[in-house]
């Protein structure tokens, strides 16, 4: 019975497999917007998404494991950092497509298509408004002036976006500089670097220190918030966008790439050129208030207006991490 | 029919830091709730239990003897507390017995005690409501166990650790256990099919039990790609 029972399952599953085209995702991403327009994309071409979700290292770590054996035809992750890692780690095959070169800057993609970013954050300074903005501060250089000795708050130097902040700083004043400038605000710290950018945030909305940084889209969360003490926060922040004088303010993405043992690639790269629609840009970003990569910002975060952001191709953001993790660690900077 | 779906409840042994179905957050062990986790560690117990007997099947005595004291050492400990919170009596007693006959090598008490045990397990996982999305997160589960350990096992190109292959061998048998028992009735039953008949092709990473060289199919990362693939098949489970 049971090696015909198995050989049954062999058919349903070859009759399966036959009637239906899928691309399978490996996304770090977890909001219900994504599901909506992966649904989308399914009515429009037929095409099922599997959407296999996970940390962003913990997916890399998987596809490497699988190999050549790995199912996953694309991994969206979060933070130009990861998309390098996964690059360096093989993670990538290159692609090339005239709509994803068109659609999306070359600065916030890989120059030969191993990965493409599909929406951005900014990291801007945020303030206790009623404080207001520190007399001088316009930009993250100055968040090391001796001016703001005990005022200062900041997240780990572990966590990736400010490696990747650090990186940036690298590019573009060398890493001695930036190391300095890092050794400048942890001597203005008010506190050891704790919680994530929501939590510096209240901070800085409480009083407790009086400038720090943060991503757009956390403060978008804030802003589009029910909760009161929510409301209470984000009305007790001021929020300033860095280097508009110079090059502008740091910007990272959520990104993706396809993979390289990609089993459904021609699915795969419908899919990735889909996500940069009109359609699926504004869902995209606005699922965690984000910005698109092309077409104007929208949600909450629209509501801080345009600013000018700074261009350095965001693959040095992991091309300089290594350099950034030393510059922390000599620096202090926990 | 929604398109887009995926195993929210999937508790993820991402890292799959050993054999423990137990995240090494400092959290309390969700034995006691998760009923997935709870099954899966009893699964490694069967499937340890089921290796050291075959290996004494062989005459291997010795690695047999080894595998019979590892569900004690390893894995018993943190599902005490959890028989406590459901009610089960928990078998260290047989585990004990189970171990002592192996380790004297008479292949008749050793197989008495093994059936003893494996009762025990049953009554153990009698009264655990399981459907088939937590039956994939158990088969997944013991795969993702199988994979690290496998990788332990066979690396570049050797045998780094005949115990880890081995452990491989029997987690696997027991992930084929459940996807047989849940393809043979119910709706789900197609699904499980093919999670079945996609793990019979596994054979070959374990040609002996007592690996003696290593064959190109000898590979870990396919075994960690036929978990991945297990984990998308199911998700038409929630479709």
């Amino acid at each position: 019975m049971r090696p015909a029972f198995t050989l049954l399952s062999l058919l349903l599953l070859a009759a399966h497999a036959s009637a239906e085209e899928v691309v399978n995702v490996y996304s770090a991403r977890h909001y219900d917007t994504d599901l909506a327009l992966y649904d989308r994309f399914t009515e429009e071409t037929g095409v099922v998404v599997n959407l296999i979700e996970g940390s962003s290292d913990g997916l890399i770590e998987r596809i490497v494991n699988e190999g050549e054996f790995s199912p996953a035809d694309m991994l969206i992750t979060v933070d130009a950092g990861r998309l390098w890692r996964a690059d360096e780690a093989g993670v990538f095959e290159p692609v090339q497509s005239d709509v994803l070169e068109a659609r999306i800057p070359a600065h916030l993609r890989h120059p030969e298509g191993h990965w493409f970013g599909l929406s951005k954050r900014a990291r801007v300074i945020v303030y206790n408004k009623e404080a207001g903005l520190p007399e001088g501060i316009d930009a993250y250089e100055d968040l090391a002036d001796e001016s703001l000795k005990g005022q200062v708050c900041m997240r780990s130097s572990g966590n990736i976006y400010n490696l990747s902040l650090l990186a940036s700083l690298i590019e573009h004043r060398g890493a001695e500089a930036a190391e300095s400038w890092a050794s400048g605000v942890v001597a203005n710290f008010s506190r050891d670097p704790q919680g994530n950018d929501s939590a510096q945030i209240r901070a800085v909305a409480s009083g407790e220190c009086g400038v720090s940084v943060a991503n757009t889209y956390y403060i978008g969360r804030f802003m589009g918030s029910e909760d009161a003490a929510d409301q209470d926060t984000v009305a007790g922040i001021g929020v300033l966008f860095p280097n508009q004088k110079g090059r502008g303010t740091h910007v990272n993405i959520s990104g993706a790439g396809i993979t390289r043992h990609a089993p459904n690639r021609d699915n795969a790269v419908k899919f990735l050129e889909y996500l940069t629609s009109d359609f699926a840009q504004r869902l995209f970003a606005e699922g965690n208030n984000e910005y698109p990569v092309h077409g104007t910002a929208s949600g909450p975060i629209a509501t801080l207006g345009e600013f000018r952001e700074d261009e350095v191709d965001a693959n040095v953001l992991g091309a300089n991490q290594a350099a950034a993790v030393m510059a922390f660690d000599r620096a202090g900077w926990k | 029919m929604k398109s887009v779906a995926s195993l929210g409840a999937l508790f993820l042994l991402a890292a799959c830091p050993g054999e423990r179905a137990v995240l090494d957050s400092g959290e309390p062990s969700p034995l006691a709730t998760d009923d997935a986790a709870y099954l899966v560690q009893l699964g490694l117990i069967r499937g340890h239990l089921r290796v050291g007997h075959a290996l004494l099947e062989a005459g291997a005595d010795a690695a047999a003897a080894t595998h019979s004291k590892h569900p004690s050492d390893e894995l018993y400990a943190d599902l005490e507390a959890a028989f406590e919170a459901r009610g089960k009596p928990g078998f260290a007693a047989a585990l004990s017995e189970l171990a002592t006959a192996f380790e004297a090598g008479d292949l008749d008490d050793a197989s008495a005690a093994h059936d003893a045990v494996r009762e025990a397990i049953s009554d153990a996982e009698s009264g655990v409501a399981v459907n088939p999305v937590k039956a994939a997160n158990v088969i997944l589960g013991l795969l993702r166990v199988a994979a690290w350990e496998y990788g332990v096992g066979i690396a570049d190109g050797e045998v780094a650790n005949a115990h880890e292959y081995q452990d491989a061998w029997g987690f696997t048998q027991t992930a084929k256990d459940w996807a047989a028992r849940l393809a043979e009735s119910g709706e789900s039953a197609p699904v499980f099919s093919a999670i079945q008949a996609r793990l019979a092709e596994l054979e070959d990473l374990w040609p002996e039990l007592v690996p003696s060289e290593v064959t190109p199919a000898m590979n870990a990362a396919r075994l960690y790609g036929v978990a991945a693939e297990v984990e998308i098949m199911a998700l038409e489970l929630t479709r």
